[in-house]
């Protein structure tokens, strides 16, 4: 992995909460204030953190990255947050989408589960069929 | 300390025994006559019943009723159990929120346990609900079940066109035959299968026909319908919406 790619704890690192109240929700990372904390804010505008210290652990590293000096403002961090289009592109990995994914199938009714169900069985079918006369 | 006598033990003694004495020599002197009717004149009962008719007086009986009225001087030397009043009345229970006529059901008891059903309405005496299958899509028939055995779910049937007018907790009471009290009624056992009446079966097939048009209106609510619910891997019941 080249060094650009890496993923490291730093200011201006783009994280996603793991646990506690404030679970799933995006923050950058301001100051690392010592081995397991970091000052953190979240910017969004739909849905923001406030500025608040929080323990690495509960952080999971993202490869966004917005630039910011260590222990920027409030403003500086919201106009580098929106340069870098943060949530355009958190939304377009795959992690993102994966997590939406999952919270969708949890959503799903009892009814909505079994025409699911009746879906898969249904494109099993033609692919299954579809496999098996190419097998031929 | 013994209570003060009137009189001596000794002269208590002699005065019983003198007092024996005196109706032994009554009773039992060699001049008496001996045997039954001898004995019946000397106890003069002949003497009552002439006076009375022919029939010994006998008192008339006090009614039961009346003893009881009278209080009890003493409190009974043991405890007789009396039976508590009872003041509580059974309550219909509250229809849950998600809860409403046409909603399909998850039966989770009885022998109809897994089943997708519809519910139609809550019976008022006892609180039941009352659903169907419908009998043709899944074989569950006009039944009560209670809804703490029941999950509702967020499909619906629209119940336009069902009338329920007749349904309610009598229209299910079971008809008691009455078995012969002896042993061979006892160990008796039901030969004839029990036909369902031609008016149970009629009723059935009205309420269920404007319920199934209902359906057919929805894609794969049919089979819905049809199929078990069962919990796979991975699935809690308290994590999951319905």
């Amino acid at each position: 992995m080249s060094d650009e790619n890496r993923r490291l704890v730093e200011a201006g690192r783009v994280c996603l909460v793991n646990y506690g109240p404030l679970v799933g929700k995006l923050v950058v990372i301001v100051t690392i204030v010592d081995g397991k904390v970091a000052l953190v804010d979240g910017p969004s505008a739909t849905n923001p953190v406030k500025r608040q210290l929080m323990p690495l652990k509960r952080l999971s590293i993202t490869p966004i990255k917005c630039s910011i000096p260590a222990g920027a403002r409030v403003k500086t961090l919201e106009k580098a947050y929106k340069d870098a289009e943060v949530e355009k592109k958190w939304a377009e990995s795959s992690w993102a989408k994966t997590i939406a994914r999952k919270a969708a199938k949890a959503k799903l009714s009892d009814f909505d589960r079994f025409k699911v169900m009746v879906a898969r069985k249904t494109r099993a079918r033609v692919v299954n069929k579809a496999i098996k006369a190419m097998k031929k | 300390m013994p209570p003060k006598r009137s009189v001596s033990r000794a002269k208590k003694i002699k005065n019983v025994a003198l007092k024996r004495v005196k109706i032994g020599k009554k009773a039992h002197a060699p001049s008496a006559p001996v045997g039954r009717s001898a004995s019946y004149h000397r106890s003069g009962k002949w003497a009552v019943k002439a006076k009375n008719g022919g029939k010994f007086p006998v008192h008339p009986k006090q009614k039961k009723e009346e003893e009881k009225k009278t209080a009890c001087r003493y409190y009974p030397a043991e405890d007789i159990p009396q039976p508590l009043r009872r003041r509580n009345v059974n309550k219909a229970a509250k229809l849950k929120a998600n809860y409403a006529p046409g909603t399909i059901l998850i039966l989770l008891s009885g022998r109809f346990r897994g089943r997708r059903v519809v519910f139609l309405k809550q019976l008022e005496k006892s609180g039941l609900l009352l659903v169907t299958g419908p009998y043709k899509y899944n074989g569950v028939p006009l039944r009560r079940v209670n809804q703490a055995y029941c999950i509702a779910t967020s499909a619906s049937v629209s119940l336009d066109g069902v009338n329920l007018d007749k349904f309610n907790d009598q229209y299910f009471e079971k008809v008691k035959t009455a078995k012969p009290k002896n042993a061979d009624g006892f160990f008796a056992t039901d030969d004839a299968k029990k036909e369902l009446s031609p008016e149970r079966k009629a009723d059935q097939k009205t309420v269920d026909t404007p319920i199934i048009a209902a359906m057919k209106k929805t894609e794969f609510l049919k089979p819905y319908v049809s199929s078990r619910f069962t919990l796979s891997k991975g699935q809690a019941p308290h994590t999951m919406v319905f």
